[in-house]
């Protein structure tokens, strides 16, 4: 049976195990996230929801042992991180890390060289930029520092946002976006992410907390425990978290 | 008598004499005696007297022919609340030597000190410099940065010698070597030398190949792994350039390290407290 355009999967992951430095983290994760869905995942720490997000983006260190992971009915499960990016997936990190002496500038116009394909005109990357930064808040001075150094934990989430919408991706990985957020800067993230969704543009936002979600509501949410998903439900569930905690999830 | 120069113990000719109180870029080939041939050991010496209450900044900028051996003394003397910051950049020849010594000789003096060294193929760039603080309230930050490519060959000795009626003084010295090739060779001997309780200060070095999660953070962006190898790169030597105050001065150095497409994205932008953008 042939799969159609309208049913197929924007991303899906099937049966993964993936080893860290020899340790099995993820013990065999199923997910489909159908086209313009959000989905989020929540569980205790130390459960292996950032290795799975390190995995899907193909970060070396992370070894697919079984399994697969499709984007848009593509098996990208062996391409390196660079190429996933230009099929459109994305993840924020949790925690980007510095690149002393590379700026903003010249790092932003780098990767939309890279992942739109071509040449990229100075007069229109500047406008773009100038648009997201004024949407997120972020000071003009920003794109002359160096890459996430010496940045505050909300200033790396906000260049984590603006990259997000900068690069127009197809599936988009947010690993705790909202941790290191005061009220003011949840608030501009998460509109900014709620008002980048669309029919086509599918999320999977890995989160603690509830806050998160009053901003961008999912259409399912997950919990993630021993290396796999536990119990599946819809936004309901993520309230339930928040109320009574994991302790009432069967081997969370 | 005659006052007795500052250069008695240099055995290099030629010398030149500075009075620090610009901003100035000197080529190595300057301080060097002209060679007979490529290959012939040519040496100079460079003296700066940072004049009481002055600020200047001096790029000195070795690119010398890829068989060229060369050493050179530097001699800096700060006068009373002088302000020296001196960039050494060791980039051509076959083998290059760099011998620096720097005297916070007035109270309230404060020398900067950034080197670069980028050995490439069989190059052989060494550095040794030292700082003293002969007087109190005096202070020194010392960065020297090294890449060591091919089967290059980075040698830094770093030495902070406080004497003991230097008191409340600040001196920092910090060495870190980029190894890009497992063949590369980089040797780092940071040192403290300290008479006087009342001080702060510290030193350190690390030698490390290109961070993997740097690498995955631009790859993760469309970035492929050989153009986020030169990235990371570059950012390390940029880290050095940067700290160039001179707007001009600091774009000639970017040109002539091939640096000019890498930061000219940074250029066009509200300009910040250090004058980039403009």
């Amino acid at each position: 049976m042939s799969t159609t355009q309208e049913n197929q999967p924007q991303f899906e992951i099937k049966d993964l195990h993936v080893t860290v430095e020899g340790k099995e983290v993820l013990k065999g994760v199923n997910l489909k996230v159908m086209p313009g869905e959000v989905h989020a995942v929540m569980g205790r720490n130390g459960t292996g929801k950032t290795t799975l997000s390190y995995t899907l983006m193909g970060h070396p260190k992370y070894k697919v042992t079984q399994g697969k992971i499709l984007l848009k009915g593509e098996d990208i499960t062996g391409l390196p991180a660079d190429e996933r990016a230009k099929r459109r997936l994305f993840l924020a990190f949790q925690y980007p890390v510095a690149i002393p002496g590379v700026s903003v500038a010249s790092f932003l116009r780098a990767s939309m060289k890279s992942v739109r394909g071509g040449e990229v005109q100075p007069a229109q990357f500047r406008t773009l930029i100038k648009e997201q930064l004024k949407q997120l808040s972020i000071p003009e001075t920003f794109m002359t520092r160096s890459m996430n150094d010496g940045f505050s934990g909300g200033e790396k989430k906000r260049l984590e946002t603006l990259q997000l919408r900068l690069l127009q991706p197809a599936m988009c990985v947010l690993d705790e976006t909202d941790s290191g957020l005061d009220i003011d800067a949840l608030r501009i993230v998460s509109e900014n992410i709620q008002n980048f969704k669309s029919e086509e543009r599918s999320w999977l936002i890995i989160t603690h907390y509830q806050r998160m979600l009053n901003y961008v509501k999912p259409d399912i949410v997950h919990v993630f425990g021993s290396g796999k998903i536990l119990q599946s439900g819809g936004a309901d569930l993520a309230l339930k978290l928040e109320a009574q905690g994991y302790d009432w999830v069967a081997g969370a | 008598m005659k006052e007795p120069t500052l250069f008695k113990e240099v055995i290099y000719p030629p010398s030149v004499l500075l009075a620090a109180n610009v901003n100035a870029l000197t080529e190595w080939t300057s301080l060097c005696a002209p060679a007979e041939s490529e290959k012939t050991p040519s040496a100079g010496a460079l003296e700066i007297i940072g004049k009481e209450n002055t600020q200047s900044e001096y790029v000195v900028f070795q690119a010398l022919p890829a068989g060229a051996r060369a050493a050179s003394l530097i001699k800096v003397r700060l006068e009373k609340h002088a302000r020296v910051r001196l960039i050494l950049i060791q980039d051509g020849a076959a083998a290059s030597h760099l011998e620096v010594i720097g005297d916070c000789a007035g109270e309230g003096s404060e020398f900067e000190i950034r080197g670069l060294q980028n050995a490439k193929d069989t190059q052989r760039h060494s550095i040794n410099v030292t700082v003293v603080h002969s007087k109190p309230n005096t202070r020194s930050d010392m960065k020297v940065w090294c890449v060591g490519r091919d089967q290059g060959h980075s040698i830094f000795k770093g030495m902070i010698d406080i004497k003991p009626g230097a008191s409340q003084v600040e001196a920092y010295q910090k060495n870190k070597n980029l190894m890009l090739s497992d063949k590369a060779v980089m040797d780092a001997f940071p040192k403290l030398l300290i008479a006087n309780d009342e001080v702060k200060a510290a030193h350190g070095a690390s030698i490390a190949t290109l961070e993997q999660d740097q690498l995955a953070y631009l790859q993760s962006r469309g970035i492929s792994r050989v153009d986020a190898e030169a990235m990371v790169t570059r950012g390390f030597i940029h880290q050095i350039v940067d700290d160039i105050k001179d707007v001009e001065l600091r774009a000639k150095i970017e040109s002539k390290l091939g640096l000019q497409e890498f930061v000219e994205e940074s250029l066009g932008w509200a300009v910040d407290e250090r004058g980039r953008g403009v």
